[in-house]
């Protein structure tokens, strides 16, 4: 954020930077192969996501 | 490196996660810093902690909040040099499953919020410039079921940064970050339909945990 308010240019970054690897998601050869494979998995994702959330609510 | 000591930076939902903890940065970087939140008692506790922060009370969905945010900020200080655009909630659910209230909510939280309130920001920038920064997700890149309709607000505010860098004057910059997961509220709130507890209400990066970056 700092670097952002500190930049001469506009600026676009994943944080942590890793996370750059995500803008291939929006490559058409890896949006047609989530669509395959994400698609049938979905409500399993959802409940995954779920659990996820009951274990950050959960006190640690 | 330019210093950010001395300028002016309005920070939506600055009262936890995310937003607390940059908030707490720039400040420690001499910046003046401007948050916002629904809940008093933790702006209130947001702004012991944090020095030389000034806040207020302000729901951003709601249009007469976010005049009167822009303006108290603009009067404060005498001059607003950057935004960041971080208030957001997310909504964990397939599309068909959510409600039309939540559908217009999280929409208007995450995507109407922000567009507004840079347009109000933006004439306070005056010739100086400034710097608006928009809180999207990686999910706006790789949007995935339970967040669909999330993912499609975050890609909303990607593509809105990245028109207005071609429309907006010389010497304002629109910046986007894009956080993978991090472990703060919003997820266990969503999913529990209710505020956590006090012990998540303190501040305090730490991470990794298991992938995730934990802000409290
Ligand atoms: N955590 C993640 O994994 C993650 C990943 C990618 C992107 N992001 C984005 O990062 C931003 C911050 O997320 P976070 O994880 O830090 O969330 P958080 O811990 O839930 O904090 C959200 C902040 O926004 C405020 N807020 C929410 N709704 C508001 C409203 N209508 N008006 C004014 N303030 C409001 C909250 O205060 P009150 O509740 O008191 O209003 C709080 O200060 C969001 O835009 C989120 O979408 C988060």
């Amino acid at each position: 954020m700092k670097k952002c308010l500190t930049a001469r240019v506009s600026r676009t970054v994943a944080v942590p930077r890793w996370w750059e690897v995500a803008r291939l998601g929006s490559w058409a050869p890896v949006t047609r192969l989530l669509d395959v494979v994400v698609a049938p998995a979905s409500t399993a994702i959802v409940r995954l996501a779920r659990r996820y959330g009951r274990s950050l609510g959960s006190p640690s | 490196m330019r210093s950010l000591a001395g300028t002016v930076v309005l920070i939506t939902g600055g009262t936890a996660g995310i937003g607390r903890t940059t908030a707490r940065l720039l400040a420690r970087n001499g910046a003046h810093v401007a948050i916002c939140g629904r809940d008093q008692e933790r702006l209130d506790a947001a702004l012991r902690e944090i020095p030389r922060a000034w806040g207020m009370c302000c729901d951003v969905t709601v249009p007469a909040d976010r005049e009167r945010l822009v303006r108290a900020v603009a009067e404060r200080f005498g001059r607003i040099d950057a935004l960041v655009n971080n208030a957001g909630q997310g909504r964990v659910g397939k599309l068909g499953d959510l409600t039309g209230d939540q559908v217009s909510t999280l929409v208007d939280v995450n995507f109407t919020a922000v567009a507004d309130l840079t347009r109000l920001v933006l004439p306070a920038f005056g010739a100086r410039g400034g710097h608006v920064v928009m809180m999207s997700s990686v999910s706006a890149w790789v949007p995935i079921p339970p967040l669909s309709l999330y993912s499609a607000t975050k890609a909303g505010v990607l593509g809105l940064a990245l028109g207005l860098r071609r429309e907006v004057p010389r010497g304002v910059r629109v910046h986007v970050v894009c956080p993978g997961p991090i472990r703060t509220e919003w997820l266990s709130r969503e999913l529990n339909g209710r505020r956590p507890s006090t012990s998540h209400r303190t501040v305090s990066p730490q991470g990794p945990i298991r992938g995730t970056w934990l802000v409290r």
